[in-house]
């Protein structure tokens, strides 16, 4: 599966929300709240072994699907040469 | 022993509990309320069978806000110093627990950014048949803990809780998941 | 008795009573709550002007405490304490507001800004057995019930503790922390500027 679709299907299962465009805003389209975005966050770190930090918990990293994807890649990226 | 005869001892005590319980809107059979038990405001409460409310070592607070209802199902019990806060909604179903000091809201009464006397919208709040909720837990607004769930002690939840599994933690996680049947 | 008078239903006549009393009352029970906060607080050095305790509280003073003006402590199922140990500090910003059962504890420093809300259950002090450090909370926050703020923490302007969370790091101004241990996200990825 990819990080989208595994993302995507996290979001349907926990939120129980219907379609979603990849771009829609979590907050203006009431889909996740406050408690929601923290388990979102939760998975983010288990399921893709990453190390969110607080200050990168801002709309530009986690509004929407797309750019939930855009900086688990990022960071996947960042993360690699360390391991290697 | 107590010096007046069984059946005679019981009736007095179902009817000081329904002296305590005479600003709710409706009492079922046999209510049992032991200590302290605060019903206010000018919302409607109702009370099923066998109901068991525990005030002894803190009171209860059932506190239905004009508008709002607070609805407890058969056999509901509640311990002491729990509070119950409708705006809008607040169910319990039949056989239902609900732990000392936890707080179940369905309204935050003051919005996250902005003008905070301004009051945000209420979510309708539902506890299902057979549900524990643990000691200090807090069921925030739009909590729907399904049939047979279990709330841990301490757990912070404002969302749906699938039947018969327990959570615990905060932000809640499902610690574990029974199988059905 | 006049006729005209005694003409009235009885009904009118209790509405009138019912109004009389819904004016009265309010007024009453903010006197009371004036009165009774200018005798909890006796022992306190600087106690601003309109302070207001509409229930029983426990004040223990044995440092140095100073309180804004218009500050409401709400009563309720538990009464909410001030404790403030010797040689410590504990100060409160005008118009923050206390629901009930609230604990506050200064051994060194706990500093609370302007415009702060804290509901029913908060636990704020400045030592947990092992140690002891100050505590900062700025103006316009919000904690939420049942949540415990840890030595050593500053809480910035405008954020918001929700509900049964555990604070063991600082909060950055217009944050949310959530969780135990805490963590903290910007307020603008979970709340619109109006409401939630």
């Amino acid at each position: 599966m990819s990080t989208r679709e595994r993302i995507r299907s996290f979001i349907v299962d926990t939120f129980f929300v219907d379609e979603f465009a990849d771009d829609d805003s979590f907050l203006r389209k009431g889909l996740i709240d406050s408690t929601g975005m923290m388990e979102l966050v939760a998975f983010l770190e288990q399921d893709f072994g990453l190390k969110l930090e607080d200050r990168e918990l801002v709309p530009e990293n986690l509004d929407s699907l797309t750019r939930v994807v855009a900086f688990v890649e990022k960071k996947k990226q960042q993360r690699l040469p360390q391991v290697g | 022993m107590s010096p007046l005869p069984v059946p005679l001892s019981r009736e007095l005590g179902t009817l000081l509990s329904r002296l305590k319980l005479r600003r709710c809107r409706a009492v079922g059979d046999a209510p049992t309320v032991l200590g302290r038990v605060w019903i206010h405001g000018s919302g409607e409460v109702r009370l099923g069978h066998r109901v068991v409310l525990d005030g002894r070592t803190a009171p209860i607070e059932l506190h239905a806000m004009k508008g709002g209802s607070i609805i407890l199902g058969d056999d509901v019990a509640i311990e002491g110093g729990a509070s119950l806060e409708a705006l809008q909604s607040i169910t319990v179903g039949a056989g239902a627990k609900l732990g000392a000091f936890c707080k179940v809201m369905d309204n935050q009464h003051h919005p996250l950014r902005g003008n905070r006397h301004e009051r945000p919208p209420s979510v309708p709040l539902v506890i299902e048949d057979g549900v524990t909720v643990g000691s200090r837990a807090i069921l925030l607004p739009g909590s729907h803990v399904q049939q047979g769930a279990t709330v841990a002690p301490g757990t912070v939840i404002s969302r749906r809780i699938p039947p018969r599994v327990t959570v615990g933690g905060s932000p809640a996680r499902v610690l574990r998941r029974e199988v059905a049947g | 008795m006049n006729p005209r008078l005694s003409a009235l239903p009885l009904s009118t006549w209790m509405n009138h009573l019912q109004g009389l009393r819904n004016a009265v009352e309010p007024r009453a029970e903010r006197a009371l709550a004036l009165a009774r906060a200018r005798w909890l607080f006796r022992s306190v050095q600087s106690v601003g002007r309109n302070v207001a305790a509409y229930g029983s509280m426990s004040v223990q003073n044995e440092g140095t405490i100073q309180l804004g003006d218009r500050l409401t402590f709400v009563g309720g199922m538990m009464p909410s304490s001030l404790v403030c140990h010797p040689g410590a500090r504990l100060s409160i910003g005008s118009d923050t507001q206390f629901n009930y059962g609230v604990s506050l504890e200064a051994w060194e420093s706990v500093s609370i800004g302007e415009r702060c809300m804290f509901a029913s259950f908060v636990r704020v002090g400045d030592r947990d057995g092992h140690r002891t450090a100050p505590i900062v909370i700025d103006e316009d926050v919000w904690v939420a019930h049942g949540a415990i703020i840890m030595p050593g923490v500053r809480v910035g302007a405008r954020s918001v503790v929700s509900a049964g969370s555990i604070v063991t790091q600082d909060v950055p101004p217009d944050s949310l922390a959530m969780g135990n241990p805490a963590r903290n996200m910007s307020l603008e990825l979970v709340a619109r500027e109006s409401g939630t």
